[in-house]
């Protein structure tokens, strides 16, 4: 009926099953997302290819979480970095017409990975003003929508109402605002820089 | 790094689209359980789905702040800076003591409450005649008055879990710690411990006013997963998987789950249930960590296990019983 593992003796290095799903995305969630302005910097500073920096952003992740799912990584950063080299260089390989910059780029990635950065994402102590100012760069559309629903307290059906638009486009509107709400205060470094 | 070669057959962006879309109408549309079903089954479909979709949803989860501006779009339109988000301030702190002004009034007029409660270790389920429920769990009271234009409880100490019929017209609400959780179609449990609230919501959502966050009258919108945890002057809210939050509330099933907890945690938690207390002698012992089923009343085979699982000392003395670390 009850039973009992004593996790104080040093490592819980247990690496014979595979870690629950719903483990992965919570330590996922918890440990990875918040690197993302790191990682995309990283990405950003050392990829010239073809490949949209949101599909090596995806294809990080993807990777990150089923690697994950045999043992979770102890850290989460140097795990996350690892992923994304070891990405860039199988692009690398594969797109065969990459720039030769990108390349010589990628003997300096040990280092990079070690430099402290513009990263040490520190929760911004301000974190309403933070998206408050996300808010503010949304297109006006789907900010009004967003501003209504999250705001405002509204249901989908009021907020088209209230617009005077079809339901499907407030879906639309919502749809975009949450996305690109996710890129600002996921991907940006929380400082008052922010790029295009 | 070997292993699958990750193809980003749709792009990332689609991929995005598509979860921005569940997000958004889970969060703004009518939600049905086949909805859930729908979305489960999404998600299941790969990785790059559910990355893409806790993304999101974790993004999001941050604009739940939002909630406290209520005066955003006038703050905005006047362009006014300091002086006009003063004055909103000071008409949402106004705005908070007039709130709980007449929390207090509400409080001394009273005359039709039920009183109900329940002793160490006694759990109790009501059934309301709106076909609503709600279970109290070990050393709780709490207060029901049901008009036919609303409903309220007042949790003056212990833990509830509430399912709620919800019913726009007549309005559930839930007082605890000075706060006001509403209501908006849901389950949902709440823990009031002296001042300090703590409300977890297993489904649907609920509003929170008074919560310190938002100097606010606008309440603070939690959805199904969202734990806020709240005392007199700060809050935070996180989430949980359903998994976690299902181990948090096994009480409802007379059980006990601890995954990975340290033990000072395991014997708080039995003692909220027993009048005879354990106490954890020294910090080597509190620290040890331990996963484990127990029943409710299964105090005495957790004291077994730790002494002979976890090779601990137990010691009965004076109606308590004391555990530690034996010295090396």
């Amino acid at each position: 009926m009850a039973e009992i593992s004593d996790m104080n003796s040093k490592s819980a290095g247990c690496a014979s099953v595979g870690i629950a799903t719903s483990d992965v995305v919570e330590w996922f969630v918890r440990e990875v997302l918040p690197l993302e302005a790191i990682l995309m910097h990283f990405l950003r500073h050392n990829w010239r290819g073809s490949s949209d920096i949101e599909d090596l952003r995806q294809d990080v992740y993807v990777r990150v979480c089923e690697a994950a799912q045999k043992q979770l990584p102890e850290q989460a950063k140097p795990f996350v970095l690892m992923t994304a080299r070891n990405l860039l260089i199988d692009r690398v390989r594969r797109e065969q017409v990459v720039p030769i910059e990108a390349a010589a780029d990628l003997e300096a990635l040990g280092l990079a990975m070690d430099a402290p950065g513009p990263e040490r994402i520190v929760i911004a102590r301000d974190e309403l003003r933070q998206v408050q100012a996300a808010l503010e760069k949304l297109p006006p559309r789907a900010r009004e929508a967003v501003v209504l629903g999250r705001i405002e307290g509204l249901t989908g059906r009021e907020i088209a109402h209230r617009m005077g638009i079809a339901e499907g486009t407030v879906s639309e509107h919502l749809a975009n605002g949450i996305c690109i709400l996710a890129d600002l205060l996921l991907g940006e470094p929380s400082g008052p820089r922010i790029k295009k | 790094m070997s292993g699958s070669q990750t193809q980003s057959a749709p792009g990332a962006k689609e991929i995005d689209a598509r979860a921005a879309d569940w997000l958004q109408r889970r969060e703004f549309w009518d939600w049905s359980d086949a909805d859930q079903t729908a979305l489960d089954e999404w998600l299941a479909q790969s990785w790059a789905n559910r990355v893409a979709y806790h993304r999101l949803e974790a993004a999001w989860s941050r604009t739940n702040r939002l909630a406290a501006l209520s005066g955003y779009k006038r703050e905005n339109e006047e362009e006014g800076g300091g002086n006009a988000r003063f004055l909103l301030r000071a008409a949402a702190a106004f705005a908070l003591v007039a709130l709980l002004g007449a929390s207090a009034a509400v409080y001394i007029w009273q005359p039709k409450a039920k009183a109900y409660s329940t002793g160490t270790g006694e759990r109790e389920t009501l059934s309301l005649p709106d076909g609503s429920q709600i279970e109290l769990n070990t050393n709780t009271s709490l207060r029901i008055l049901a008009t036919p234009a609303e409903r309220q409880v007042w949790l003056d100490k212990g833990e509830a879990y509430f399912s709620i019929m919800h019913n726009p017209k007549r309005p559930f609400t839930v007082w605890a710690a000075n706060k006001r959780v509403t209501d908006i179609g849901t389950k949902f449990v709440v823990r009031q411990e002296a001042s300090r609230l703590e409300l977890a919501v297993m489904e649907g959502r609920v509003g929170v006013a008074g919560a310190a966050d938002a100097h606010s009258a606008r309440d603070l919108q939690l959805s199904q997963g969202d734990i806020l945890v709240a005392t007199a002057n700060a809050s935070s809210v996180t989430r949980k998987s359903q998994r976690k939050i299902s181990n948090d509330f096994s009480w409802r099933q007379g059980m006990l789950v601890f995954d990975d907890v340290p033990l000072s945690q395991v014997v708080a938690e039995f003692n909220r249930y027993s009048t005879e207390k354990l106490v954890v002698a020294d910090d080597a012992a509190a620290r040890t960590h331990v996963s484990a089923t127990f029943p409710i009343n299964g105090v005495e085979d957790f004291v077994k296990l730790a002494h002979r699982v976890l090779g601990l000392h137990v010691e009965h003395r004076d109606g308590e019983t004391v555990i530690s670390r034996p010295q090396p």
